[in-house]
């Protein structure tokens, strides 16, 4: 049987050499099919692995606790939670309080929004001002470039943190030397005591994008603006303790702070990774609902090219059936080609898949990754279609009657 | 060996199309031929003798009668093993050769053995020894389009014996070849048949008759006539046809019979001039409509032809 399997395989390349055009139209089809579904796929890819990259980067053992309820896990819950969260109080003093007496917390900072911005001589841009506590470098790990992060000492003093893009923008594009400069927010002077290094993907500061960013002491800024509010807590458990084991105490303790309403959520790194997936699934669905309908029309011109070609090559199927070929040998012979067919297309399809992923990586913001196991499957996913399809123009031949056939010209 | 008929046919007949495009092929043919026969096949164009043979080979089956295979009813047999027996049985040989043209001569040759599953190194060598044996070897890896039609034709009939068939069944083998091809072939045959093969032969030459131990005259569907002959020695009633085929009249040529019908006994007497007016004498036992109709398509046919 591998003999004869080996013989028609043979048959086929012969068959498609034959007829290079007609063969060529067909292998473009599922070229055509399988190329926007790698390249769609390879983005879906890409972007996975940006979002996951950056959550990576919120760590596995670090938690925010924010204002409003848990967003809605069904439908459009998500987007609802995004404008909801805007209808809930900010935390209290009196909640931070509670959060910080819980058993097993190690680091924890506050995350607020001054109002206002800051100004220097060198700019005219608005850079917006965050307000934390010293225990912000331990909570989030973030390294500081130049300088120090301010210390409980330095409370009453007025002295800031800047982000890498910050300190560029206001001190004249030179970040290295803003240590010891000053600038001024809400007509008080601060002295710049360190600048952070450029981070990948600022999630603690929530909206706000800490690179672009000026950080002072939570003293300073309830001091200069009393509207300052805590929109987020950053809260990293003592070593040897879980998120899990945290968490239930924590809400415990915070929903107690505030008057027994859970009017705030707790976000993770897991729930994160969890909805993202979900995103993804739901990008995956549309994909395959694309690959489907493309494979289709491909599998159908395969139907229709083998169909000319059984119409075509009638006179053989008379000469084979009359030396002795079974109806099942006839099937064999023209599903195997179409079999080659639509895996040299298949082939083709991901080569070139590949070359438009490294276009879209060198022109475009994009980081496509076509995976192998993507590349074979829908190269798989074509073959099967190819032969799937090239049964009913198979069977067509195959029933023929001998004469007939043979007095086909 | 030698008297069991291996190919028993009772009133078979024929009917290609429907209604006016009616044609009635074979006419209640009633045939046995025993194993080791060389049968010869003659008759005018159109008269029923590649149907026949399609028929024995099963390619094609009866619209009526019986036809058993080895003493097997053939209807009864299911086309899977229809294809193994043209397989494994029965060597087809085509006026047209039949040769793949995208194949090698090589690979032409062993397919058959393909179909039967031997493996590639085998069957190649098998096919290879095959060619020696028609003088072909030194062709192998031509394809069909490089050969002569004499060669063409060898190897068809490499390829017809390659699965060492029982039975050949030669469609006009020599009909598109010169005279010295045509001997070539002839004797391929005649050594098939010397060694106990069954061979029946189509052919428009009564000179090659001679290679024949049995001769069937066939005419509009029938067989007329059917004579044994002597190996070597062209048929008595086809010797006739050489000899006499100075004296064809126009009406014969109007009516496109063959010089060699007119020396079948039996039927110079019933050629009437005009064959659509005038029913057969023959008796007829049934399916006369149908037959009435054909007799009309078999004179244009004939017109034709």
């Amino acid at each position: 049987m591998s003999s004869f399997l080996r013989g028609n395989f043979r048959m086929a390349l012969a068959s498609i050499k034959n007829t290079r055009w007609r063969s060529g139209a067909t292998m473009f089809g599922i070229v055509v099919a399988i190329v926007p579904v790698l390249t769609i796929l390879g983005i879906g890819e890409g972007v996975k692995r940006q979002i996951v990259e950056q959550v990576r980067s919120f760590g596995s053992d670090v938690m925010l606790v924010r204002p409003g309820a848990a967003p809605e896990r069904e439908g459009l819950g998500d987007l609802q939670g995004l404008w909801q969260q805007q209808a809930y109080g900010a935390f209290t003093d009196d909640d931070m309080k509670a959060v910080t007496a819980v058993e097993g917390v190690g680091s924890i900072a506050p995350v607020m929004v001054a109002p206002g911005s800051v100004r220097s001589e060198d700019t005219d841009k608005q850079i917006p001002v965050v307000a934390t506590s010293p225990d912000f470098i331990d909570a989030t790990k973030y390294k500081v470039q130049h300088g120090d992060f301010f210390t409980d000492n330095d409370g009453a003093r007025r002295i800031a943190v800047v982000g890498r893009v910050a300190a560029e923008t206001l001190f004249d594009g030179d970040a290295g030397s803003a240590v010891g400069r000053v600038f001024e927010y809400r007509g008080e002077s601060f002295i710049v005591g360190g600048v952070l290094q450029k981070l990948g993907s600022p999630t603690f500061g929530g909206s706000i994008d800490l690179n672009k960013a000026v950080i002072i002491s939570t003293q300073q800024a309830t001091h200069l603006a009393n509207n300052a509010a805590t929109y987020q807590i950053i809260v990293r458990p003592t070593p040897g303790v879980t998120l899990t084991q945290l968490q239930p105490k924590l809400e415990q303790a915070l929903t107690e702070s505030r008057g027994g309403q859970k009017d705030y959520h707790v976000v993770t790194q897991a729930e994160t990774l969890d909805s993202v997936n979900r995103i993804l699934t739901l990008l995956a669905t549309l994909i395959g609902g694309i690959a489907a309908i493309s494979l289709l029309v491909a599998g159908i011109g395969i139907m229709n090219i083998m169909l000319v070609n059984v119409t075509e090559r009638m006179h053989e199927i008379g000469i084979r059936k009359a030396i002795g070929a079974t109806k099942r040998q006839i099937a064999g012979q023209f599903m195997s080609e179409a079999a080659v067919l639509s895996a040299v297309g298949a082939v083709v399809g991901v080569v070139l898949s590949y070359i438009v992923m490294y276009i879209l990586r060198v022109s475009t913001q994009l980081q496509p990754v076509i995976t192998w196991q993507a590349a074979l499957f829908v190269a798989g996913l074509a073959v099967l279609i190819g032969v799937t399809f090239s049964v009913l123009p198979a069977l067509k031949a195959a029933s023929k009657d001998p004469i007939e056939a043979l007095r086909h010209e | 060996m030698g008297h069991m008929a291996i190919i028993e046919l009772n009133e078979v007949s024929k009917i290609y199309g429907l209604g006016d495009a009616m044609t009635l092929a074979l006419d209640e043919v009633t045939l046995s031929i025993n194993e080791g026969e060389f049968v010869g096949v003659m008759g005018p164009s159109g008269c029923g003798k590649s149907t026949l043979m399609n028929m024995i080979g099963m390619l094609d089956h009866p619209t009526h009668g019986a036809y058993k295979f080895h003493e097997q009813p053939v209807e009864r047999i299911k086309p899977q093993r229809r294809a193994r027996i043209r397989r494994d049985s029965i060597g087809f040989i085509f006026q047209s050769f039949n040769l793949l043209p995208r194949l090698t001569v090589l690979e032409n040759v062993a397919l058959p053995l393909e179909y039967k599953g031997m493996l590639p190194r085998r069957r190649m060598q098998r096919a290879s020894d095959m060619l020696e044996r028609v003088g072909m070897r030194s062709r192998e890896f031509f394809f069909p389009r490089q050969l002569s039609g004499g060669q063409a034709q060898c190897v068809a009939i490499a390829r017809a014996l390659v699965n060492n068939p029982k039975i050949i069944i030669a469609d006009e083998p020599t009909g598109n070849l010169d005279s010295s091809s045509s001997r070539l072939v002839m004797e391929l045959l005649a050594e098939i048949h010397r060694q106990g093969n069954t061979v029946i032969m189509v052919t428009h030459n009564p000179e090659l008759t001679r290679y024949a131990t049995r001769v069937l005259y066939m005419h509009d569907g029938q067989i007329v006539h059917d004579e044994q002959t002597k190996l070597g020695e062209v048929a008595p009633t086809a010797k006739k046809v050489i000899y006499a085929s100075t004296d064809k009249n126009e009406d014969d040529d109007y009516a496109g019979v063959s010089a060699l019908m007119t020396a079948v006994p039996g039927t110079t007497a019933e050629k009437p001039v005009d064959p659509a007016d005038k029913p057969k004498p023959k008796t007829r036992k049934k399916k006369a409509a149908p037959r009435r109709k054909t007799t009309a398509k078999a004179k244009e046919r004939k017109i034709s032809s």
